[in-house]
């Protein structure tokens, strides 16, 4: 089965107090994107001491079953193992994202 | 640290043989008396003993027998294990804190508390003033709570002497001295200033969230600004500095979890004063037993005086402060919208809680996810995503999604259960 995709990448934002969301825990983000995608971008703002991370993931070019099975195993994964942090599908840019 | 990074980290830790968990354990390098050690490596104490008869050069004991390795072991067993400083070993505890390229342990041993006296006044800005100049290279003064100062030096009886000698009797008479003979504490300055910053940023924005949270309701009603709590936190964790005993021989982030259980307890204090705090405390105890009792939402004010033990006169004088702080509390501004006359209440220092939207869009992003996996209907699930976190949604959304798509992403929001 081959869909025509609607956008070049997909935006998964994690906002939270600057107080909750630290370097150490910006890091053990990190690492889960890491450990699962071998691209993406990253934009870090804070605002009013709110802090808010957005990741740029590209979808695949090429679409089929298996390799969007793939991709959706690795969203998500993303989003259960970052649970505790409520990360989102988001669809605004920010900064140079 | 993510429930899936700590199973992992334990199943590492119970993988390893006995050896490696007592090193790795002592390594982090805070002290540790034989029961804990023996605990947390979860090893017998007899191998324990011989462990360390066979490792004593490399340890160091306290007067208390507890145990600890210092920087340049830590640094030697790591790099002999090819393991990662930043890394955890050891289930439910932080790697080495080796900031400043030393021990948080040993930081606090060569900065010791030091004995000094204390006394705490009262005083207007020019008494303040007076009183500082009196006392200048004899105590450091500080702003104490209760619109009260503090100042600190090395005999409370010297200080007084001083104040007494140097301001007139009358002016002395409305300091409402308080002294305090001796107690224990280290300054901020005694601490190195390259440690002092990576440990102050640790403990305030990734220990102490994870601490205060089982008394975070608490703190919101009396700090509803983030800010402000964010500045409290930073207040207790140099607190727990100064007070820190470094001979104690257990790791300062102990001693800080232990109180940060109870100093959010001492806001009500702070804030409402002693009596109304304990008014407040008693008179919902009252209400809630009351409401048991009868059922009965609406308890009359004289039952609830009764209950709390106090004459209804006392009851209203009280309830009146409680009420007046309330209404401070929820104080509104008014905002006139320029485009209408319609007013808005924004409740002052209150911060929206972000948690709440971004709980919901979480769960509908992994909802979708999911939905997709099970359908792999992917058309679908990208059109959905598209959705999510977005101004307007598109009001024909549901005819461009499959009816399949749809019933899986309802039963993974729990729809129509």
């Amino acid at each position: 089965m081959i869909n025509k995709i609607q956008s070049a990448e997909l935006y998964i934002a994690i906002v939270g107090r600057e107080s909750e969301l630290g370097k150490e825990q910006e890091r053990e983000i990190d690492d889960v994107f890491n450990s699962t995608f071998a691209n993406y971008d990253k934009i870090y703002t804070n605002n009013d001491h709110e802090v808010e991370i957005i990741y740029k993931i590209p979808v695949p070019i090429m679409q089929n079953d298996k390799i969007n099975e793939n991709f959706f195993k690795n969203l998500s994964k993303i989003l259960t193992e970052l649970r505790e942090y409520n990360p989102h599908f988001t669809q605004y840019k920010r900064g140079d994202v | 640290m993510m429930v899936e990074k700590r199973e992992k980290i334990r199943k590492d830790f119970n993988s390893r043989d006995d050896i490696w968990r007592i090193e790795a354990v002592i390594h982090d390098g805070n002290w540790y008396d034989i029961p804990k050690w023996k605990k947390v490596a979860k090893v017998s104490k007899a191998k324990l003993l011989k462990w360390i008869k066979e490792n004593e050069d490399k340890l160091i004991k306290s007067e208390l027998n507890s145990y600890r390795v210092g920087y340049d072991e830590i640094i030697r067993w790591y790099e002999e294990n090819d393991l990662d400083l930043e890394e955890s070993l050891v289930p439910d505890n932080f790697p080495p804190k080796l900031w400043g390229e030393t021990t948080e342990t040993d930081v606090f041993i060569n900065a010791p508390r030091r004995r000094v006296g204390t006394v705490n006044f009262v005083a207007n800005n020019e008494l303040y003033k007076k009183c500082v100049k009196i006392l200048k290279g004899v105590a450091k003064i500080t702003p104490d709570l209760n619109n009260r100062y503090r100042a600190y030096g090395l005999s409370a009886i010297h200080m007084k002497t001083l104040l007494s000698k140097g301001l007139t009797t009358k002016e002395f008479n409305s300091l409402d001295l308080k002294t305090r003979a001796s107690i224990n504490q280290r300054e901020l300055i005694d601490l190195p200033k390259e440690w002092l910053e990576d440990a102050l940023d640790f403990y305030v924005n990734t220990f102490a969230p994870s601490a205060l949270r089982s008394s975070m309701s608490t703190i919101e009603i009396y700090l509803p600004d983030r800010n402000d709590i964010h500045s409290q936190t930073v207040i207790w964790v140099i607190t727990a500095m100064k007070k820190f005993d470094e001979k104690a021989s257990v790791p300062f982030s102990g001693y800080l979890s232990a109180v940060l259980r109870c100093w959010p307890y001492n806001l009500p204090d702070e804030h409402l004063g002693k009596e109304l705090s304990r008014f407040q405390r008693e008179r919902k105890k009252a209400i809630d037993n009351l409401n048991d009792n009868n059922k009965n939402d609406n308890v009359p004010i004289e039952d609830i005086a009764e209950a709390m033990e106090m004459s209804l006169e006392e009851y209203i004088r009280l309830n009146n402060e409680h009420e007046n702080w309330l209404a401070e509390k929820n104080a509104t501004t008014l905002t006139w919208e320029d485009s209408s006359n319609e007013k808005k209440g924004v409740l002052i220092g209150a911060a929206e809680n972000p948690k709440i939207d971004y709980k919901k869009k979480a769960e509908m992003s992994l909802a979708a996810i999911e939905a997709g996996l099970e359908t792999k209907d992917w058309k679908s699930t990208f059109i959905i995503i598209e959705q999510i976190d977005k101004d307007e949604i598109d009001e024909d959304i549901r005819s461009k999604l499959s009816m399949e798509f749809i019933m899986k992403f309802a039963k993974q929001l729990k729809i129509g259960d």
